[in-house]
């Protein structure tokens, strides 16, 4: 690989003065897109070359000049290449409201999901001590339960302990009350 | 001259009159130099030129100054005329003939202060090292075609067109 690339290197020379043709410059261009000591090289070796063609200078036949100026009078010139730095100047002109836009929301959302955070905490703390009731009522020594049928369809289950001063009230199995009286209730 | 060809890109005709009285010179004999045949060199001065007014945009001065790059679209459009031309003579004679070397190749430049300057420094190489040179620059050989006319290998023309032109650039103290 190491003498592949320096035999690339020498190519400077030839390249600079167009000695090299076909697929072995296409492989050169290929090598100078990435070579950067290869690209300065190859820009001190033509402004040398420049030298030899300044050198070599010889008066163009006078009819030349009148013919070029006429035809470059009727010629449309190439548009300059649009660097990718000039584009995106607008752009980075609205994407700072945007940036403090996305910013907000984003402050927004870690906020309200702080807070769903808290309140479930607080939920599961609830329902655990609540499992924690129900639990102490079931271990004491003197818990009774009584089971009996609903007259409206359904069981209801009772859990009493004496000691523990409480009482469980369950039911499985009873119909869906109409909405109005479910209302009323709540 | 970097800034005249900024105003030539912006369609200032007289900007692009003065680019000429500069560089159509150069310009011209160069590719006398490599074309030889003074209709077909008009014909090449004419499309380069004609292709610094269109393309004018497209200069850099960070890559290299206005002159090298009108040399570089000069050089280029040249060997492509004489490279072309060399294929469709081979297709037609099925001979494989190396063309005829340019021996008088240095012998048309002039006696300016520059000139003197570029003749000093080209007396500065060795014989292998001006040769390589003379013919790929101002004979618009190929390397390949430069090892077969002085009989040398290709890595060896390769290398001595480059440190020809490194010492060059060094006598002519262009700026790297």
């Amino acid at each position: 690989v190491r003498l592949l690339r320096h035999d690339l290197h020498i190519l400077t020379g030839a390249y600079a003065v167009d000695a090299i043709d076909g697929p072995e410059r296409e492989r050169f261009e290929h090598h100078l897109r990435r070579c950067r000591p290869c690209g300065n090289e190859v820009r001190g070796l033509r402004e040398t070359a420049t030298r030899l063609a300044l050198a070599a200078a010889a008066a163009p036949p006078p009819q030349l000049r009148g013919r070029v100026m006429a035809l470059a009078a009727a010629t449309r010139q190439l548009p300059p290449l649009v660097h990718q730095r000039a584009r995106r100047e607008p752009r980075a002109a609205w994407s700072r409201p945007l940036a403090a836009a996305a910013v907000v929301i984003l402050l927004g959302v870690a906020i309200a999901l702080g807070v769903a955070q808290i309140r479930t905490r607080q939920q599961l703390d609830t329902a655990q001590a609540q499992n924690q009731a129900i639990a102490a009522v079931l271990a004491a020594p003197d818990v009774r339960v009584a089971t009996a049928a609903s007259s409206t369809g359904g069981t209801a289950t009772i859990v009493v302990s004496r000691s523990q001063q409480k009482m469980i009230f369950t039911t499985t199995g009873l119909p869906r009350l109409p909405p109005a009286r479910s209302t009323s209730c709540g | 001259l970097d800034g005249l060809l900024v105003l030539v890109a912006r369609g200032d005709q007289g900007a692009f009159e003065t680019v000429y009285d500069r560089l159509a010179g150069p310009a011209y004999g160069l590719i006398r130099k490599v074309v030889r045949d003074p209709a077909q060199s008009e014909e090449v001065s004419q499309e380069v030129l004609l292709e610094v007014w269109r393309t004018a945009s497209r200069f850099d001065a960070a890559l290299g100054s206005a002159a090298t790059w009108v040399m570089t679209i000069a050089h280029r459009r040249a060997t492509d005329r004489v490279r072309s031309e060399t294929a469709a003579a081979e297709q037609e004679h099925k001979t494989a003939q190396v063309p005829a070397a340019a021996d008088e190749a240095a012998e048309t430049v002039e006696t300016s202060l520059d000139a003197e300057r570029v003749r000093r420094c080209l007396d500065g190489l060795t014989d292998l090292q001006r040769e390589s040179i003379t013919l790929a620059y101002y004979g618009g050989y190929t390397y390949p075609q430069v090892a077969g006319l002085l009989g040398t290998g290709l890595s060896t023309i390769k290398t001595r067109i480059r440190d020809g032109l490194i010492r060059l650039r060094d006598c002519m103290g262009v700026s790297r």
